[in-house]
């Protein structure tokens, strides 16, 4: 059974929300809320050595400021940075992995964020692609040309990719236009919040307070 | 169907680019538009639903095209652009198909199952909730046209319909447009595309059109094969 | 400069969460009303560029180079209020899809980059432009609002942290400095090429703007250096309330994530000579990406 992606987004961020009120180098309290998305990894149908392998992305940022912490001959702290960062990123990658980016978003529209912006985050993800793809043509075709490390190619490739984009805005538009567009964005997408939701949102928030604060 | 009558236009930044067009359409009947690229072909076919409106008289289903009149007008005529990664702007195919219908006002759920009717006539259903960027150029082109033709338009504009599409792609593009009854309008430079999608062809040169009359004819004269 | 999840403090994030969505929904609101409905798909093809902008590599000087960071360059043209919501769409798929920045950090960095980036961004270009300057306020906007978010978000995290030490605040001042002149010149580079593709004049005021631009770095490289020299009082206040030494040198070794700053130095990442190295690099590099590539240019 699938959960509301406000569901999802509400534990979420009340997770991050609750590790990040843990002093730093109170380490047995932040052991003790790493269960949490251990437990959720080893239960939802995700692929669990890729995400865990993932979330080591963010160790660089937070290997900075442990090595800091370490020189300063403060363990605790050094693991505490490491630790937390890890596990959030964890936490954020399976909570993408049970919800889709664009649910997300939509759960966060429906919980108050401005539409105008969740709109053109949907345009960011519409178009992410198509431009990537018109930039790797562009550096394929400096690359023939033996330039690909000039600057006015760059440049020139940086303003190119910009003027088309404002074209292609345009188009879009006209597009949006011969369909009947008059200025705001019909939004229809199913979002159903059921008891079910409401009993997870409810056990996992005492879940998390119980962890954090009843220890 | 459509009724232009001395149309001229020039944009903001250019010379003119149509110079007098005079041009009908009947209802249900098929035109092709030939021309070499910047004859201004494109240019009239955005006339056609007001996105551009320049001096002269341009009539749909008797309608006049003016800002007053462009809401009924854009529900007549349906517009399928060269570019489909430019028309299929929403981040799923089916909240593609179903944006026009939500613009009309049908109910979300109407319009879901309508738009979903429609994918699986154009045996596109599987790719309902794709991003449109992952489709192949004949399906997005495919997607494109279920998400004008849910709106039961009465005359169907494409513009270079065969962009990016393989010989297979485009027999099959012409066989479904075969099978739709309204009025047509297809630009193209494909001249075999165009016989086998329309009955009559307008040849565009410079803003003016040169000639019109049967799609062979026209090809024959311009030696435009 | 993009935080995780799991650096910053509650407080940190209560404040600076509060002010963002106070940001953001006034934003929304204002680019909403003063732009035109057409706007809206070209606020997110922009916001989708800036992704593909970052594939283009550009050479600043021997050995490195640097991409396009976006905030002024959309500052400059779409105006601030839309510029702070194509950035805010930014950083927020950036979190969502690629694990670049935290989600409870999006309170902080949105702040940083897509508020107060942009508006820094924006303010010197305008001012500047008033005055038939536009090239130079691009450019030291740029420089500005990179810089300044660097130094926002470096600032949260040391207080959060309470670990950093003045050698490194020095340290990646410099750091700083060097990526905000890169983001001014690079950005400075796409306007011309965009002025050039849509056939707007440009060039009569070319000359006389290297110069500028080469005072106007290194004023700001002297004002950061006097800065970074005098804020450890603060610095070390906050630490010592926090009851921890302060006995760290600085190490370079310790900020081995280069994309931090955008930054690929391949020479610079081995070296650790320490801040003063840096900014003679950093000196060295910019004047020679400055001259030397006239040549190609023109
Ligand atoms: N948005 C525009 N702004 C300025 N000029 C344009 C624009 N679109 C088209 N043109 C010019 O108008 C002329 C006709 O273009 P178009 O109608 O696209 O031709 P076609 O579709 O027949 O290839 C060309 O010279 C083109 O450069
Ligand atoms: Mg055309």
């Amino acid at each position: 059974m699938k959960l509301d992606p406000r569901c999802a987004l509400l534990l979420l961020l009340s997770y991050l929300i609750a590790l990040a009120s843990i002093q730093p180098g109170a380490n047995r309290l932040l052991l003790t809320l790493c269960a949490l998305p251990v437990v959720l990894l080893f239960l939802s149908p995700v692929p669990r050595a890729e995400l865990l392998a993932q979330a080591a992305y963010v160790l660089p940022f937070s290997f900075a400021i442990a090595a800091v912490a370490l020189l300063r001959g403060n363990t605790a702290q050094a693991v505490f940075f490491l630790l937390r960062s890890y596990i959030s990123i964890l936490a954020v990658l399976i909570t993408t992995k049970l919800a889709t980016t664009l649910e997300l978003l939509r759960a966060m529209e429906r919980l108050g964020a401005p539409r105008f912006l969740i709109v053109v985050c949907e345009f960011v993800i519409r178009y992410i692609e198509v431009l990537r793809k018109e930039a790797d043509s562009m550096r394929l075709a400096a690359l023939c040309r033996g330039a690909a490390q000039s600057k006015l190619i760059a440049a020139s490739s940086l303003g190119m990719l910009f003027v088309r984009s404002l074209e292609r805005s345009t188009g879009i538009h006209n597009a949006m236009l011969a369909r009947g567009f008059n200025g705001s964005l019909p939004r229809a997408y199913p979002m159903q919040w059921r008891l079910a939701d409401t009993v997870a949102l409810a056990i996992g928030i005492a879940g998390i307070a119980t962890l954090r604060w009843a220890a | 169907m459509i009724r232009v009558r001395d149309l001229r236009y020039r944009y903001a930044d250019s010379g003119p680019v149509l110079n007098g067009i005079d041009f009908d359409l009947k209802a249900g009947e098929s035109t092709a538009l030939l021309g070499s690229n910047g004859s201004g072909k494109t240019t009239f076919a955005l006339h056609l639903n007001g996105i551009l409106q320049g001096e002269g008289e341009v009539e749909v289903a008797t309608i006049r095209v003016t800002t007053a009149t462009l809401e009924e007008v854009r529900r007549k005529v349906g517009f399928v652009f060269q570019s489909s990664e430019n028309q299929l702007f929403l981040p799923t195919v089916l909240e593609d198909v179903m944006f026009g219908l939500l613009n009309q006002g049908v109910p979300a759920e109407q319009a879901r199952s309508r738009a979903m009717e429609m994918l699986e006539r154009l045996h596109l259903a599987s790719y309902a909730n794709r991003n449109p960027f992952h489709l192949s150029a004949g399906e997005k082109r495919r997607a494109a046209i279920a998400g004008v033709l849910v709106m039961s338009p009465e005359v169907l504009i494409l513009d270079e319909p065969t962009t990016f599409l393989d010989p297979p792609g485009i027999r099959e593009l012409a066989a479904m447009l075969n099978q739709l009854p309204m009025a047509k309008l297809i630009i193209t430079h494909d001249s075999r595309f165009a016989i086998d999608t329309t009955t009559r062809a307008s040849f565009f040169d410079k803003g003016r059109i040169l000639a019109d009359g049967p799609t062979r004819d026209i090809i024959q004269r311009f030696d435009w094969f | 400069m993009h935080i995780p999840d799991g650096i910053l403090s509650a407080p940190i994030l209560a404040s600076f969460g509060a002010a963002s969505s106070l940001g953001v929904i006034y934003s929304a609101r204002k680019a909403e009303a003063t732009t035109l409905a057409h706007r809206i798909p070209l606020l997110g093809v922009l916001g989708a560029f800036v992704f593909a902008a970052q594939m283009v590599n550009f050479p600043v000087g021997p050995g490195a180079s640097g991409h396009l960071l976006g905030g002024a360059l959309l500052a400059a043209t779409i105006g601030p209020w839309a510029a702070s919501i194509t950035m805010t769409a930014i950083l927020i798929i950036q979190a969502l899809m690629f694990q670049d920045g935290g989600v409870l950090a999006l309170a902080a960095n949105v702040f940083n980059m897509a508020i107060l980036g942009v508006w820094l961004a924006w303010l010197p270009f305008r001012a500047l432009s008033k005055i038939n300057q536009p090239r130079l306020g691009l450019f030291l906007g740029a420089l500005l609002s990179v810089l300044l978010s660097a130094v926002l978000a470096l600032a949260q995290v040391s207080l959060s942290s309470r670990v950093m030490t003045q050698g490194l605040w020095v340290f990646c001042l410099g750091l700083f400095i060097v990526t905000g002149a890169i983001e001014g010149f690079i950005t400075l580079a796409a306007w011309e090429a965009i002025e050039r593709l849509e056939g707007r004049a440009s060039g009569q005021t070319r000359k006389p703007m290297h110069l500028a631009i080469l005072a106007a770095s290194i004023a700001i490289m002297l004002i950061g250096v006097f800065f970074a020299s005098g804020a450890p009082d603060v610095l070390e206040y906050f630490q010592t309330q926090a009851g921890i030494s302060s006995s760290a040198t600085p190490f370079p070794a310790l900020m081995p994530d280069y994309e931090w700053a955008n930054l690929n130095v391949e020479w610079l990442r081995k070296s650790s000579a320490g801040a003063l190295g840096l900014l003679a690099a950093f000196a060295i590099s910019f004047l020679i990406s400055k001259f030397v590539p006239r040549g190609q240019q023109d």
